[in-house]
C-alpha cells in the first residue's frame, strides 16, 4: 500500500469527519425555537434529496423507473396501512428483485 | 431509567439493554449496509485498488457515496485535492445532519461526542432520530448503532473484495434500489403533517434539479437549507394542532430536548 493513497484517505478522511462533528455540539438553549423548528424539518429535506435524485436523476438526465416508483408506492401503501418498517421495505425491494429475475 | 424530554419523562432502558436495542433497531438497515459495503469490495478492485486499500479506506474514511465516487475518480486519474474536495462535497450533508442531531448530544462529553462524530452517517442518524422521537438519548444506544454499521460497512467491504466477481451482481438484480425504499420508509414517519409532505416533494423537485447543476453533494445541502428555512418560517409549534388531530399529539418532536445527565 503506498504511502500516497494512504494520504488520499487520511485526507478524506479529515473532511469527513469535519461535516459530521463540526455542529454536533452546538448548545441548544442559544438556540431560538424557530431555529429548533428548522432543525426538525432539516430530515424531511436531506430524505427527499436522498430519494427523489436516485429515483429521477441518474447521469444527469431525468428518469422515470416506472418499476422504482411502483415499487416506492407499495413501500409507502405498506408503510401507512402496517407502519412496519421491516415489512415495507422487504416487501417492496423484494418486488424490485422478482421484477428483475423475471 | 428515565430523562427528560420537553418536560415529560422519556423512557429509557438499562445501559446493556440500551446496547441491545440499538443493534436490534440497527439489524435491518445493517444488511442493507453490508449488501453495499459488498458492491464497493467489488468495485473497488475493478478501480484498481487491492484488497488491502479497499478495506483500509472503508476503515479510515467511512464515508459510502464518497468511497464510491472516489473509486470513480481513482480509476479515472483524478487528482489528490479533486478527490478530498469532491468527498467534501458529497459530505457537506452532514454538517446540517450534525446540527440536527445537536440538541440529543448536548448532555454528553466533548471526548464521547467526538468519537462518536466518526460513525455518525446517513443511516446512524436515521435510526437515532426515530429512537430519540420517544426516549431520551442513550451513550449505549448511540455507540450500538454507530459499530453495528461500521462493523457491517467493513465486514461488507471483506466480503466484496474476497468473493469478487463469484458474488452475483446485486445491481443486475435491481438491489440499487435498497436505499432509496429505506430511506422512504423511514422518511414517512416524517411526514405526519401535510405542509412536511409538501416540504418533502418540494425539497425533492429542488434536488433534482439541482442535482444536474451543482457539485456533488451540494443537492442535498441545498434541499436540507430549504427544509430548514421551511420550520423556520412556519414554526413547528404552529403545527402542534394538526399533529394532535392525527393522534400523535405525544410527538412533539421540535420541543424534545435530552436531560441533562450523561448517560
Amino acid at each position: 500500500m503506498s504511502v500516497e493513497i494512504l494520504l488520499l484517505f487520511a485526507a478524506m478522511m479529515a473532511v469527513t469527519y469535519l461535516t459530521r462533528r463540526a455542529l454536533l455540539r452546538m448548545k441548544a438553549d442559544a438556540l431560538s425555537p424557530r431555529v429548533r423548528s428548522g432543525l426538525q424539518y432539516i430530515p424531511v429535506g436531506i430524505f427527499a434529496a436522498l430519494i427523489f435524485t436516485s429515483l429521477f436523476q441518474k447521469d444527469g438526465e431525468l428518469v422515470f423507473d416506472w418499476l422504482a416508483l411502483s415499487a416506492c408506492a407499495l413501500c409507502l401503501l405498506l408503510m401507512r396501512v402496517t407502519k412496519n418498517f421491516f415489512l415495507s421495505f422487504g416487501v417492496s425491494l423484494g418486488l424490485v428483485v422478482v421484477m428483475h429475475v423475471v | 431509567m428515565e430523562g427528560r424530554v420537553d418536560g415529560r419523562m422519556a423512557r429509557s432502558l438499562p445501559s446493556g439493554s440500551e446496547w441491545r436495542q440499538g443493534v436490534l433497531d440497527a439489524a435491518p438497515i445493517a444488511m442493507s449496509v453490508l449488501l453495499f459495503g459488498a458492491i464497493y469490495g467489488m468495485l473497488s478492485l475493478q478501480a484498481g485498488l487491492t484488497a488491502w486499500e479497499s478495506l483500509a479506506m472503508s476503515l479510515i474514511v467511512y464515508a459510502g457515496a464518497a468511497q464510491f465516487a472516489a473509486l470513480s475518480m481513482l480509476s479515472g486519474d483524478a487528482g489528490f485535492w479533486a478527490i478530498v474536495l469532491a468527498t467534501f462535497f458529497i459530505n457537506s450533508r452532514h454538517f446540517l445532519i450534525g446540527l440536527s442531531m445537536s440538541p440529543y448530544y448536548k448532555s454528553f462529553s466533548g471526548r464521547f461526542t467526538s468519537g462518536m462524530a466518526f460513525f455518525l452517517i446517513d443511516e446512524s442518524y436515521a435510526i437515532m432520530l426515530n429512537r430519540f422521537r420517544e426516549h431520551a438519548p442513550n451513550k449505549g444506544y448511540i455507540a450500538a448503532v454507530g459499530l453495528m454499521l461500521y462493523g457491517c460497512w467493513n465486514v461488507g467491504t471483506v466480503l466484496g473484495t474476497a468473493a469478487g466477481k463469484w458474488i452475483p451482481d446485486p445491481q443486475a438484480l435491481g438491489l440499487g434500489m435498497s436505499f432509496t425504499l429505506m430511506f422512504l420508509a423511514l422518511a414517512y414517519y416524517q411526514l405526519y403533517s401535510w405542509l412536511r409532505i409538501l416540504t418533502f416533494v418540494v425539497c425533492g423537485a429542488l434536488a433534482v434539479w439541482l442535482a444536474g447543476v451543482l457539485p456533488n453533494g451540494l443537492h442535498l445541502l441545498a434541499a436540507g437549507v430549504a427544509a430548514f428555512a421551511v420550520g423556520y418560517l412556519l414554526p413547528e409549534r404552529s403545527n402542534e394542532q394538526s399533529k394532535a388531530q392525527a393522534g400523535d399529539a405525544s410527538d412533539l418532536s421540535g420541543e424534545k430536548e435530552a436531560s441533562g445527565d450523561e448517560r
